[in-house]
């Protein structure tokens, strides 16, 4: 399978899927209108990537701001994720937040509540 | 005559008025409206969390208007002098003002009559909610599967209640036999 390497946009965040490593980063702006379109691709390549996925898939997250609809999509990722690790194998999610954005880190934590992976918070110097 | 939007917007405008905008809501559109607000709030050297407040805010509020706001004709357009506008369809008018507090967002957008009685029972529904319940509500609507077709999710509106922690402010005019149009204020600090 091809590894994804997206740039970033104004609205669209950097994305790279990387099936060799078992690196998966979403980085960025997250506020496209038509979220579903973005994302679709990334979840369809997550679930051909969870038939033979690496022992250990490390899933880096690191937003500065995501709309509603992107929430739902990023939530569907997770839970390709999910998939994964039930399958019995190790992924991890680092999920990144400035320090004082309170919301981005609740925002983790609530979909740290809703998926069945550990997740660590991980917080940046402004 | 009866109401003017446009008399309507040259009154809320004060000469203290951070921001300013009527016409067409296009996905470039809001680009351009949150660089420009972003750009002024760092002029006045707002704080990194009063602008992210914001600019959620307006993501959510731009949006919501941009998927949901319904076409109006071109009957109804012709107080506009934005030729955009014959184009989008898609009308909103957009104004932030200071407060005691902070600011006011004021946002206003034409809505068919029909839908009023259901936009006013939303609001009324979350503003009796405290924000522990907002943010249950939050997590419930994100967890369920449903998505609208033009993948809104229902839950932008949530989100600015959450966001903002403060009482959603509707107000309705009378425009023509089919539409009203409606104001929304929403308090950012």
């Amino acid at each position: 399978m091809e590894p994804i390497s997206i740039e970033g946009t104004q609205k669209t965040p950097t994305v790279n899927f990387n099936h060799e490593t078992g690196k998966i980063e979403i980085k960025g702006r997250s506020i496209p209108e038509n979220s579903i379109e973005f994302y679709k691709p990334l979840v369809d390549w997550l679930e051909q990537y969870g038939a033979a996925p690496q022992k250990l898939t490390e899933v880096n997250v690191q937003l500065e701001y995501f709309n509603t609809s992107s929430s739902k999509c990023i939530l569907d990722v997770f839970k390709k994720l999910e998939a994964i690790y039930k399958g019995g194998n190790e992924v991890v999610i680092n999920w990144y937040y400035e320090e004082d954005d309170e919301d981005m880190l609740e925002a983790g934590e609530d979909y740290q509540s809703i998926i069945k992976i550990p997740f660590k918070m991980i917080e940046i110097a402004e | 005559m009866g109401f003017n939007p446009n008399d309507w917007y040259n009154s809320v405008k004060k000469e203290n008025t951070l921001f300013a905008y009527k016409g067409a809501i296009s996905s470039e559109k809001i680009g351009t409206i949150l660089e420009t607000v972003d750009k002024k709030l760092s002029e006045k050297n707002e704080s990194n969390k009063l602008k992210r407040k914001f600019y959620n805010v307006l993501v959510e509020s731009l949006q919501n208007i941009y998927h949901h706001a319904e076409p109006i004709d071109s009957q109804t357009i012709e107080f506009s002098d934005d030729k955009e506008m014959k184009e989008s369809k898609k009308f909103g008018m957009l104004i932030l003002n200071p407060s005691n507090v902070g600011y006011k967002v004021i946002l206003a957008n034409f809505i068919k009559k029909h839908k009023l009685q259901m936009l006013k029972d939303r609001v009324d529904q979350l503003n009796a909610l405290d924000s522990e319940e907002i943010k249950a509500l939050y997590k419930l609507v994100l967890n369920n599967h449903e998505f609208s077709n033009k993948g809104g999710g229902g839950l932008g509106i949530i989100d600015i209640v959450k966001r903002t922690e403060s009482k959603l402010e509707i107000e309705v005019f009378p425009f023509n036999q089919e539409y009203s149009f409606c104001s929304t204020n929403i308090n950012v600090y």
